[in-house]
């Protein structure tokens, strides 16, 4: 390792007490940080990519202890140094951005405070000095009018403000060194763009290392030099990104890169199998069991990181294997689906509003909020076959639409016809028998007392008393491709994916003709993501079901779309084919969304429409458009006319630039004219 | 916190009280016996008893009875003790500054010890301290509060003659004796809350340190001390608050038997002798400023919220 490097990590096993016994989290991790250097490390979840990262800081849980190895800082070893010295090294030399702003803040102090005391920490500086430093600081950030930021609490701030603020802290006193782990995770695509954007400024701005940690492949595209590819604990792959993602030697970077969907026009190629938990790793290498190139050779030994080519794998076979593919070069099927099929759901400017006020008495005081337009307006249909993709920031509404259609939720006005009668027609069990939904969180959607064997048996004697119960869940379970011994097991002793697949079965139970998943693969890592969405579309073909599909995620709405809806803000912009919407967006929203997407190609070098602002306050929604106020292409009447959702054929789009209708037209009409 | 959060509050203890002015009247008139027969003894002619019932307003119908006396309490009026030759406003009034004078020493007691002593825990979980404060606060709750009475009397008011063994002595007349007076009974009255109170803080304290928050502040490189304090405290107080507010219940009723110990002229042992009397009036009354009490404290409690926590303001 050379000696200029700025940071220098050797060797470094981590191990965590369990009841278990010992568990090996990280082992015999090496790498070095260069002034001015971006790194990523990439993994999905049980890689040990944080937990080297908290290494790194001295920064383990209780349990956890650095077995062996070594950090070194400037020439300082790190690991042997006690709490008190490492608080001088922490925030001033080496700083890290945390994953979640959510709960990274204190909720109880003020971000002034929380600037100001690491200044105070690091600097010898009057409380005066360093607040205007902190008001400096946010400013260089580009939060918005920070005079008031600097006095406002967390939860006064969106969750793109609070990383902002989470930023400012982390370079407040200039350290050397940034980890930032998975810094945009529990961020919106459009600000996930405004803050890599801004990461990527300051770092070079200030010739400060980062390392940036984080599952996904196309951020450490956009934001890295060089990769670190970490599968069960080690480094498998380390070079450029350049070299890397574009001629990968390991297998399993390939294979990620293969199984990553994308918003390109390509079909993954999925990776099998899941990661082994820590405690369960095979000897020899720990990504054997799910290598096609593996043979006896690979089960032997932990293969060492050796030169391959111009960077650096370990893999036995590199040398036979050369140079691998990251892109799958199968096409996408396009979809069979035809238009002509009759209309299972059909909504009619449907709306939901949310009041603030949660009591007899707060409504009845004056003074209160004006409620929350959470879905404001939208016509949308399901055709029987169809997959719809319904994809939208937080806060667009598209859950709630997705509850609406389902009557989970009441609401506020218009109209769904569902199989052509009225909603409120349509008896409630038949109702819940042929439109079923899936959950985004499958650790809080399953009853964690109860069997899957049970939850499942519910949903089937619900839907049909005569069966043999037993036989129907095992032949559920697998139809999801679970083994039928899970049933009788725990939730909490299934991984997420395999949880996900319960949820799955359980709303196959009824033998429904619509599925709703809403968020179902956003809590899953992109190998088990990309398996899940293979059984859903595996299942729908099956039994011909409908779909309606809710995601933030552009990538997987490519994937398992027929046709999407775009939501901002309550409304619908944007209604095409698949093909026609990602081929050629006609929204600028759409258009903006779909730029934002950071893809894991390095050679695609995309013109990035980054967005300003957030989304404003569902409370107060702007006049006219409500896109209006980030809108790059905005014109002056945007302001005032509301567009209309306007359909030319099978594809529809709410924008002036394309139509001039707007909602005001409707309404200026007479009332017999609109029938 | 805004006015309109408060008055919100506020208006949501009517019908409390209200429920508790029902709930007390209906316990009280429903148990066996009779106080004029109380106050009079049991030799005393039926036509005496008669009379005395009659002039008490006794024989009217129970819904009488209530509506009549809630229409004295909403004017502020709470009615005439049956036992004593006194309105029931006087009586408390005279009664009130003891109990909560000793509520407060024994909260304050607790507090002083029952933090540091969980936050220490906490911080240092699996440590010698951690154990002794666990196992203290075990044997806090567990141990009755009259037998502890009892137990502090016998030795550091009888073996050593350290501190007097009860006795109020009004804060205002002579503020070291009155401390000296109050310590015994405070203790007594605030062991079990301690105790309580210790184990939440505890809990709630390592709740928190192992927060995202918490490792940020230590990511800063901010010393232990200001990570604790400033950051995991103030967060980890809140539920501990909401525990202390309710649980003053609890210090109002320990009051009634450790009143009786150490002879101590407060609410307590007003209620006990009333309720032994079955003097209605002076039971109804009291028992609905104790509920009043309550209900207060809680109110507070929330206040402390806002200031504690910003975002109770919104939501």
């Amino acid at each position: 390792m050379s000696d200029h490097s700025l940071l220098s990590v050797e060797g470094l096993t981590t191990e965590f007490a369990t009841q278990h016994g010992r568990i090996t989290a990280v082992k015999d991790v090496s790498f070095d940080l260069e002034p001015g250097e971006r790194l990523g490390i990439v993994g999905e979840s049980g890689s040990g990519k944080s937990v080297t990262a908290r290494s790194v800081m001295g920064l383990l849980d209780e349990n956890g202890r650095v077995a062996s190895g070594s950090v070194t800082l400037g020439g300082r070893e790190l690991t042997d140094m006690s709490e008190s010295e490492l608080g001088d090294v922490r925030g001033s030399e080496i700083a890290m951005i945390f994953q979640d702003p959510m709960s990274s803040l204190t909720p109880v102090l003020t971000v002034g405070t929380q600037i100001v005391e690491t200044i105070l920490e690091h600097r010898d500086v009057s409380e005066t000095d360093a607040r205007e430093r902190a008001i400096e600081l946010l400013d260089r950030v580009r939060i918005p009018d920070p005079e008031s930021v600097v006095d406002a609490y967390p939860h006064e701030l969106s969750g793109g403000q609070r990383q902002r603020v989470l930023i400012a802290i982390a370079i407040s006193t200039d350290p050397d060194i940034l980890v930032a782990d998975e810094p945009t995770t529990a961020l919106d695509v459009t600000i996930q763009a405004q803050i890599l954007d801004l990461l990527v400024e300051l770092v070079d701005d200030r010739g400060m290392g980062l390392i940036q940690i984080t599952h996904d492949l196309g951020v450490v595209a956009e934001t890295c030099d060089n990769v670190a590819v970490m599968y069960a604990g080690r480094i498998v792959e380390r070079g450029p990104v350049s070299e890397v993602f574009v001629t990968p030697r390991h297998p399993y970077t390939a294979g990620l890169l293969r199984s990553t969907p994308r918003i390109a026009d390509v079909e993954p190629d999925l990776l099998a199998g899941t990661v082994p938990d820590p405690g369960e790793r095979p000897t020899g290498c720990n990504f054997a069991s799910r290598c096609s190139h593996a043979t006896d050779d690979c089960r032997t030994g932990d293969p060492p990181l050796e030169r391959a080519g111009n960077h650096e794998a370990a893999c036995v076979r590199t040398a036979q294997l050369g140079p691998l593919e990251p892109v799958p070069n199968v096409q996408r099927h396009e979809s069979d689906h035809s238009a002509s099929t009759s209309t299972l759901i059909d909504s009619n400017d449907v709306r939901k509003e949310f009041s603030s006020a949660d009591s007899l008495l707060d409504r009845l005081l004056p003074g209160g909020d004006p409620p929350v337009k959470a879905v404001d307006g939208v016509d949308v249909s399901l055709a029987e076959g169809e997959t719809l993709g319904l994809v939208g920031e937080s806060g667009s509404g598209k859950t709630t639409l997705g509850r609406l259609l389902l009557e989970l939720t009441d609401r506020s006005d218009g109209e769904i016809r569902f199989d052509g009668r009225p909603l409120t027609e349509v008896p409630e069990d038949e109702l819940r028998s042929r439109i079923q939904f899936v959950f985004q969180d499958p650790n809080s959607s399953l009853n964690p007392r109860q069997t899957v064997g049970t939850i499942l048996q519910y949903a089937v004697q619900k839907h049909d008393e005569g069966v043999d119960v037993d036989s129907r869940v095992r032949e559920l379970l697998r139809e999801v491709g679970l083994d039928p011994e899970t049933r009788h097991d725990y939730p909490h002793q299934l991984s997420g994916g395999q949880k996900q697949r319960v949820g799955v079965a359980r709303a196959l139970a009824v033998d429904p003709d619509v599925i709703v998943a809403d968020e179902p693969t956003s809590a899953l890592d992109v190998s088990v993501q990309g398996q899940l969405l293979e059984l859903l579309e595996e299942i729908k073909l099956e039994r011909g079901l409908s779909m309606l599909f809710i995601s933030h995620d552009l990538s997987v709405i490519r994937h398992i779309s027929d046709r999407v809806a775009v939501m901002y803000l309550g409304r619908l912009v944007e209604v095409a084919a698949t093909e026609e919407l990602f081929e050629s967006p006609r929204h600028p929203y759409t258009e903006a969304l779909l730029s934002a997407v950071p893809d894991p190609d390095p050679r695609v070098d995309s013109e990035r429409i980054i967005l300003e602002g957030e989304i404003p306050d569902p409370k107060r929604p702007p006049d006219g458009c409500n896109f209006v106020t980030r809108c790059p292409e905005a014109m002056p009447e945007c302001e005032h006319d509301d567009p209309k959702l306007v359909g030319d054929g099978e594809d529809s789009v709410a924008c002036l630039l394309h139509n001039d209708a707007t909602r005001a037209d409707d309404r200026r009409r007479p009332k017999a004219d609109r029938e | 916190m805004n006015y309109r959060h408060v008055a919100i509050r506020v208006l949501q203890t009517v019908p409390v009280l209200f429920g508790v002015s029902v709930v007390v009247f209906i316990i009280i008139h429903s148990a066996p016996g009779d106080p004029v027969v109380n106050l009079l003894g049991i030799q005393a002619t039926e036509e005496n008893v008669a009379q005395l019932r009659e002039a008490y307003g006794l024989n009217e119908p129970l819904y009488v009875q209530y509506l009549h006396w809630i229409s004295g309490v909403l004017q502020g009026d709470l009615g005439q003790s049956i036992t004593r030759e006194r309105s029931v406003s006087a009586l408390i009034l005279s009664r009130l500054p003891a109990t909560l004078f000793l509520a407060v020493a024994s909260m304050v007691v607790a507090t002083v010890i029952a933090i540091p002593a969980g936050v220490v825990s906490a911080v240092r979980k699996g440590s010698v301290s951690d154990h002794t404060v666990t196992v203290g606060a075990l044997t806090g709750i567990s141990v009755p509060n009259f037998w502890l009475g009892l137990i502090l009397i016998l030795v550091f008011a009888r073996t050593f003659e350290l501190l007097p063994p009860g006795n109020y002595v009004s804060p205002a007349a002579n503020p070291v004796e009155s401390l000296k007076h109050v310590l015994l009974p405070a203790i007594t009255v605030g062991t079990a809350y301690a105790a309580l109170l210790a184990r939440q803080t505890r809990s709630s304290m390592l709740d928190n340190i192992n927060r995202e928050y918490v490792k940020m502040a230590k990511s800063k490189g901010l010393s232990s001390r200001k990570v604790f304090v400033r950051h995991a405290l103030k967060q980890a107080l809140l539920p501990v608050i909401t525990v202390a507010g309710l649980q003053f219940g609890y210090l109002l009723s320990a009051t009634v038997v450790v009143e009786q110990i150490f002879a101590w002229p407060g609410m307590g042992r007003l209620i006990w002798s009333a309720v032994r009397q079955q003097d209605y009036p002076t039971v109804q009354g009291t028992v609905l400023v104790i509920a009043a009490l309550f209900v207060f404290i809680n109110l507070l409690v929330d206040m402390a919220y806002a200031y504690l926590d910003p975002r109770v303001s919104v939501s």
